[in-house]
């Protein structure tokens, strides 16, 4: 009898301290959020004078309203550029929530304190962090490592090229996150790009050629052409998609004998950079290899011919051709009328 | 016949404490992992770039039978969707109502010839359109051949290198696609499937596709199902995402990695919990080749769904989800209890079998077996008294738990009137409720032995939208 009272015990406090802690919590937050909410709507005026440049409305602010302010400033960051994005990042330095922000994002022993650091010094333009954020690339937690590149993106710290490269390298960063950042550093992730086209590593040479893609101009096509020819299958899909987007002027005969690639995913890259390119005289290879068996050479060959010449598609004889080419038949009769 | 009671006593207790400490497990690793959320909060906005050209496409499929109450709000939820390159193929499963007509009406639908890969077996497409206004939308006509058949077409069809299945009678959220997305983003050589949270849409308003305002369903039947889901995803998954176990990815709303679904054929036409399967192939696939890979839960994002709010609908639901874990446990019963399959086939599917799948069998056999043994003096009634007061105390308390823990990490019910009426709920749910589902799932059995394979028919009642 005397366990039983005691499981009850335990159990009846347990709920009941879960109750009184729900309660107190919906209590608490009712009231912060009417507060701050009349803060907010009384300040408001005050964020966006200082972002067209009225310092002086902020001084009046009590620590409570600075706090709301604070909050306002690094919501509307994320919608502003310029001179009003640097303005925050003052406001932010002058008030040293930088610092104390660095020091988290570089001491803390606690991932979640270094994560909410790492996201927050992006989010406040805090561009002085930049060397800060670069070591916390091989911070040993992942979602740690992935704040900071969203926040390095963000920033455009173009000495970060090299970090974020090797991170790539190494699987410290998510792919598509990383890439993204380092397109956002423009010209010095180009030059870092170019100069890994020769790398060793089939991985890094993909992910060189996709910035070269993105950032380069068609000069860097003669470069990617030598990749065309590439052991590896990646590679020459890579190779094949930035010839369709930098254009130049072997690219066309380059991407029509990689239409006869051992390799399905290197046609199918080939057949959808030839779309880019909307060069009509690749329609003949096109059509043939839109009617193969291989469903995404067939889907990505008619997709092409859409994009070049949707008038060649209506012509044809709905019963001669494949289902991929009836597809974009049907999609140029819609787009006709 | 004591001897059997003493058994019965020691196994009762022992089950008790086994499923009551596995929640309890869940419920603590629930808190930690979602207290992150919180403090993740104040930076909402500043989640994954949006504007990446490396992200990839998603193909969001929506196998929809006899839809036409909620399929123009489902679909206009979809067409919403943040996210820079996804397609919307709804697949009308041989609808007898005006599914598709009604989509016809509202997106402009015009013929048009769909590509399929055609290397799931599947029931033939009978016709497919495009959207005139949205090139992104697609609408298949099949012949009838069941949810999982229809799933399949979708895949068949896809262009995207992922795909989301969600029910026609779901409401995603603008973000939702994005954010369940964000594991796959984030290491996408590892996480090859996930899911987000599902909620229940009964009471809230609907405008234009989406949940305006959050309110509990005026259905005593839908609050109790509220509090069900509460604990389901909020606890279970999170904790069985811990462990790299998580079974379920609600056929409502999840996302797949498309080729590796098609390289395992698809989600499988011969049972009735096609979502629950398809996620214990892949569990397999990746842990008898020794695989590194996730499948992960992800709280966030939500889908609304419509829950039944009548004995019937429910019954027929509950049982279709117990037959669909009995054929699912019954097909993959050579993964159980196999130690190179790790927690998968220690923990995962033990738990499944004898907690989810024979665990109202045991609590539909303790009354009458109680009744018995007090009849026949073998019961110790204090002993009794204590059990139920504990076993309830301690339900309550775990409910409590998971709508704190939603309380804390997401505060979707802004009323308190509402918080109130669910620890209402969360009382009297143990008070008929539970042991009426635990009835319906326990009949599943004879569902089983019977063969049945269809769905049963679905009332539904539509969104409630802001104007009415």
């Amino acid at each position: 009898m005397r366990d039983f009272c005691i499981a009850v015990i335990v159990i009846g406090g347990a709920s009941t301290l879960l109750l009184i802690v729900l309660v107190l919590r919906r209590i608490w937050i009712s009231t912060t959020e009417r507060t701050e909410g009349r803060i907010e709507t009384r300040i408001r005026p005050t964020v966006l004078g200082f972002l067209d440049g009225d310092i002086p409305g902020i001084r009046d602010l009590t620590r409570r309203d600075r706090g709301v302010f604070d909050r306002l400033l690094i919501r509307y960051s994320n919608q502003i550029s310029g001179s009003k994005l640097d303005s925050v990042s003052q406001y932010f330095s002058s008030t040293h929530e930088i610092d104390r922000e660095i020091a988290t994002l570089l001491s803390a022993r606690r991932a979640w304190k270094r994560y909410l650091a790492a996201q927050r010094l992006g989010a406040i333009n805090a561009t002085v962090a930049g060397p800060a954020l670069i070591v916390a690339l091989r911070d040993k937690n992942f979602e740690v490592r992935r704040a900071t590149v969203r926040s390095l993106g963000r920033l455009a710290v173009a000495d970060a090229t090299a970090g974020l490269i090797s991170a790539l390298a190494e699987g410290r960063t998510p792919d598509s996150l990383t890439l993204w950042a380092l397109l956002q550093m423009g010209a010095p992730a180009l030059e870092t790009a170019r100069a890994h086209l020769a790398n060793g590593d089939d991985r890094m040479k993909i992910y060189a050629i996709r910035l070269v893609e993105l950032l380069g101009s068609p000069r860097d096509s003669v470069a990617i052409s030598t990749l065309v020819h590439d052991l590896s299958p990646g590679v020459r899909s890579a190779a094949a998609l930035a010839l369709g987007r930098l254009g130049g002027a072997s690219s066309l005969t380059l991407l029509l004998e990689l239409l006869e690639d051992e390799e399905g995913s290197v046609r199918r890259d080939a057949c959808k950079a030839l779309g880019r390119l909307r060069d009509k005289t690749a329609i003949a290879s096109l059509l043939l290899h839109a009617d193969t068996d291989e469903f995404d050479v067939a889907m990505a060959s008619s997709e092409a011919l859409f994009a070049t010449d949707p008038s060649i598609l209506v012509d044809l004889d709905p019963g001669a051709i494949s289902s991929a080419l009836m597809e974009s038949r049907d999609l140029a009769f819609i787009e006709r009328s | 016949m004591h001897y059997f009671f003493d058994v019965t006593a020691i196994f009762t207790i022992t089950y008790f404490a086994l499923l009551n400490g596995i929640y309890v497990l869940f419920t603590l690793i629930a808190w930690r992992s979602l207290s992150m959320n919180l403090k993740r909060r104040n930076l909402q906005g500043f989640e994954e770039p949006f504007d990446t050209p490396f992200i990839p496409g998603i193909t969001v499929i929506v196998p929809a039978y006899n839809e036409e109450t909620g399929i123009v709000d489902s679909v206009r939820s979809l067409v919403d969707l943040r996210y820079p390159k996804f397609e919307i193929v709804v697949v009308s499963d041989g609808s007898t109502d005006a599914t598709v007509e009604r989509l016809k009406d509202e997106y402009d639908l015009v013929p048009a010839h769909r590509a399929a890969r055609k290397i799931l077996k599947t029931k033939p497409i009978i016709s497919s359109f495009v959207s005139r206004h949205h090139p992104n939308i697609w609408v298949i006509e099949k012949e009838n051949g069941g949810k999982a058949d229809a799933l399949n077409v979708g895949i068949d069809v896809a262009r995207y290198p992922y795909f989301c299945a969600i029910d026609a009678d779901a409401l995603i959220e603008p973000d939702a696609l994005l954010q369940v997305a964000a594991p796959i983003l984030s290491d996408p050589d590892r996480v090859v499937a996930s899911g987000g949270i599902v909620r229940i849409v009964n009471g809230c308003t609907v405008d234009h596709g989406r949940v305006v305002e959050v309110d509990l369903p005026k259905s005593r039947i839908a609050v109790f199902q509220v509090i069900e889901y509460f604990r389901a995803f909020l606890v279970g998954r999170v904790g069985w995402t811990r462990f790299n176990s998580l079974l379920i990815i609600s056929g409502a709303f999840g996302l797949f990695r498309r080729d590796l679904v098609t390289k395992l054929g698809g989600y499988a036409t011969d049972t009735v919990g096609e979502d629950l399967e398809l996620v214990v192939r892949i569990h397999r696939y990746h842990r008898e080749r020794k695989l590194d890979y996730r499948v992960v839960f992800v709280p966030g994002p939500v889908c609304w769904t419509e829950a039944p709010e009548d004995l019937l609908t429910l019954s027929r639901q509950r049982r279709r989800w117990h037959r669909g874990l009995g054929q699912t446990l019954w097909k993959h019963r050579a993964a159980l209890l196999r130690p190179s399959l790790g927690a998968l086939g220690l923990f995962a599917l033990p738990y499944f079998l004898f907690f989810e799948f024979l665990g109202p069998v045991v609590e539909v056999a303790g009354p009458p077996i109680t009744i018995v043994a007090f009849v026949l003096g073998y019961l110790s009634v204090p002993f009794l008294v204590a059990f139920i007061v504990i076993a309830f105390l301690l339900g309550v308390t775990l409910t409590v738990a998971a709508l704190t823990i939603e309380e804390f990490n997401f505060r979707r019910h802004r009323h308190p009137r509402d918080i109130v009426r669910l620890l209402a709920y969360s009382i009297t749910e143990n008070i008929g409720y539970r042991q009426l589902t635990d009835l319906w799932r326990t009949m599943a059995f004879v569902d089983l032995v019977k063969g049945k394979t269809e769905w049963g028919a679905q009332r539904r009642r539509g969104f409630q939208s802001r104007s009415s």
